[in-house]
């Protein structure tokens, strides 16, 4: 990594340290190289930043941070001689942030570098494994739960009519929220980003009618009991998403990847392709052999592609006219010329604007969605102020908050 | 004859060459991977070639424009800007002053960069 960037103000403070192995060990291996908290803080601002903004692997940010290590010590030998045993703080000649740059800056740095050497860096595979839906459903049933003691409460007061449909929303609410994750993320690399955001917006509008089916027909039994027992509710759904989280193994969180390329159809293609004695096979069928091959390239390259999030799909279907223009005028294949379509996928370079532009896309929607809803609700209640129509009040405000701080960004950016 | 440049010379060269090799022309992909063959550079597959186009592209040193070809489907054509000549200028002096640390006067694998520079 380039270690001469110019020297700026420290900037430390407020920095939320990831707390799960293997961080904690790592951060203290950080401090302890010239017995800096400072330089501490600095790398668990590399590592939130690697993780959660540029959706590195956990082993490719260990990676990075143990890189950094030795170039800390060599910068304070003295420092680094009293090492972890010393009991007080020391000031280092030079800061971390001196030596290496600003944490945002170091981490998208190293995050360009592992992209421009078509580094497998990256998690791209869905966030919703079988897994973390068992466990996300009750967890967020959990919250949901305390969300709506916490209405009912505001709007109901301490005694409230109770319903099977009532303590069933919490579940069912999260219950849908994971399967339009879960249906976005299988289906986003697979489609356009546009045809994949339209197909999960009808299934939210699907879901939404659904649970207000069910919903209306768990509407009996009816009967009045205090508000405090959701409270009961929602820790119940946390027990139940504690017991699956110590009941699942650490083996079955491993990411389902049904695009690997040893178990893909082009692999097995491959493998018949190598198989096929050369010259037992005719001009045509040699042709489209090599056609066929040429288009589970270019479909493992657009899974690829997709799945990085930065690539826009005009970006992606440009880069493909011209692999195939190129591969064409090389009298070669896509595969001979440009080797695996998912190396090729994670080299070519992204531009950060766009997953910023999609997500400011999506909460300007649920803005308008929301804003919809509490006309509707105020019409219903002739106009006047309630309790209700006072939370999606406040609830439009939060969907504008942060469709304001995504234009932000956007502007930042560019 | 010229020894062979090493493989990891011409990856870390590929920038550069690529600016000197539009430097005299526009050219679309596989007319750069071409002429810096020609040029005793060796021929990058397109798995090298594009990703370092595109971060070029991105760093405003290249422009393109899809154009019509003669005989075929429409290629994407790049053409250097004002910037990437004066990197290309910065990456013939910085290969003046390695090939200087060296200690070599004219280095042989240099004559092929600054031809293609040129």
């Amino acid at each position: 990594m380039n270690d001469s960037r110019a020297p700026e103000e420290p900037r430390m403070e407020g920095v939320p340290l990831p707390d799960r192995e293997p961080f904690p060990s790592l951060l203290a291996r950080v401090r302890a190289a010239r017995g800096s908290r400072a330089d501490e803080d600095w790398a668990g601002r590399v590592i939130t930043a690697l993780i959660l903004r540029h959706e590195a692997t956990v082993d490719a940010t260990v990676g990075a941070i143990e890189e950094v290590i030795p170039v800390l010590a060599d910068a304070d030998p003295d420092l680094a001689a009293h090492g972890p045993s010393s009991p007080q703080e020391h000031e280092p000649r030079l800061t971390a942030v001196q030596l290496l740059g600003e944490p945002d800056d170091f981490a998208r740095e190293q995050a360009e570098a592992w992209h421009e050497a078509g580094s497998a860096a990256f998690e791209d595979g869905p966030l919703l494994t079988p897994r973390t839906f068992l466990i996300a459903v009750p967890g967020l049933a959990a919250g949901t739960s305390l969300l709506l003691l916490l209405s009912q409460l505001l709007t109901e007061g301490l005694q409230i009519t109770m319903s099977p449909g009532l303590l069933a929303m919490p579940l069912v609410l999260a219950l849908n929220l994971c399967l339009v994750i879960a249906l976005y993320e299988r289906i986003k690399p697979l489609l356009p980003f546009a045809a994949a955001a339209a197909i999960t917006a009808g299934s939210v509008v699907g879901l939404a009618i659904g649970s207000a089916l069910l919903f209306s027909i768990m509407q009996t039994p009816r009967f009045t009991a205090g508000t405090g027992w959701l409270l009961p509710l929602a820790l119940g759904y946390a027990a139940i998403a504690g017991a699956l989280i110590q009941l699942t193994s650490r083996r079955a969180d491993g990411r389902d990847d049904p695009d690997d390329p040893a178990g893909s159809p082009a692999a097995s293609m491959t493998a018949v392709v190598s198989r096929t004695p050369s010259g037992s096979t005719s001009t045509t069928a040699d042709q489209s052999l090599s056609a066929a091959r040429d288009h589970e390239w270019e479909r493992r390259f657009r899974t690829a592609a997709r799945r990085r999030s930065d690539l826009p799909e005009r970006q992606i279907e440009d880069a493909l006219a011209e692999a195939r223009e190129h591969a064409r005028e090389a009298w070669s294949g896509l595969d001979e010329q440009f080797g695996s379509p998912e190396d090729f996928a994670r080299a070519l370079p992204g531009q950060p604007s766009t997953p910023l532009r999609r997500k400011a896309m999506v909460q300007l929607g649920a803005s308008l969605a929301v804003l919809i809803v509490l006309i509707v609700q105020f019409a219903q209640s002739g106009w006047t102020w309630s309790m209700p129509v006072f939370l999606m009040a406040l609830w439009l405000v939060a969907c504008v908050l942060t469709l304001l701080g995504s234009v932000r960004e956007l502007r930042a950016l560019s | 004859m010229a020894d062979p440049i090493p493989a990891e010379w011409i990856r870390a060269l590929l920038p550069a060459a690529i600016l000197a090799a539009l430097a005299e022309q526009p050219l679309h992909g596989y007319g750069i991977a071409q002429a810096l063959g020609e040029r005793g550079l060796g021929t990058p597959r397109g798995g090298s070639l594009y990703p370092v186009l595109g971060r070029l592209e991105r760093d405003d040193l290249v422009t393109s424009d899809w154009v019509a070809g003669d005989s075929g489907p429409a290629k994407k054509q790049y053409t250097i800007t004002a910037a990437g000549r004066e990197r290309a200028a910065a990456d013939r002096r910085a290969w003046h002053s390695a090939a200087h640390a060296l200690g070599a006067d004219v280095p042989v694998h240099a004559t092929a960069l600054e031809e293609t520079a040129r």
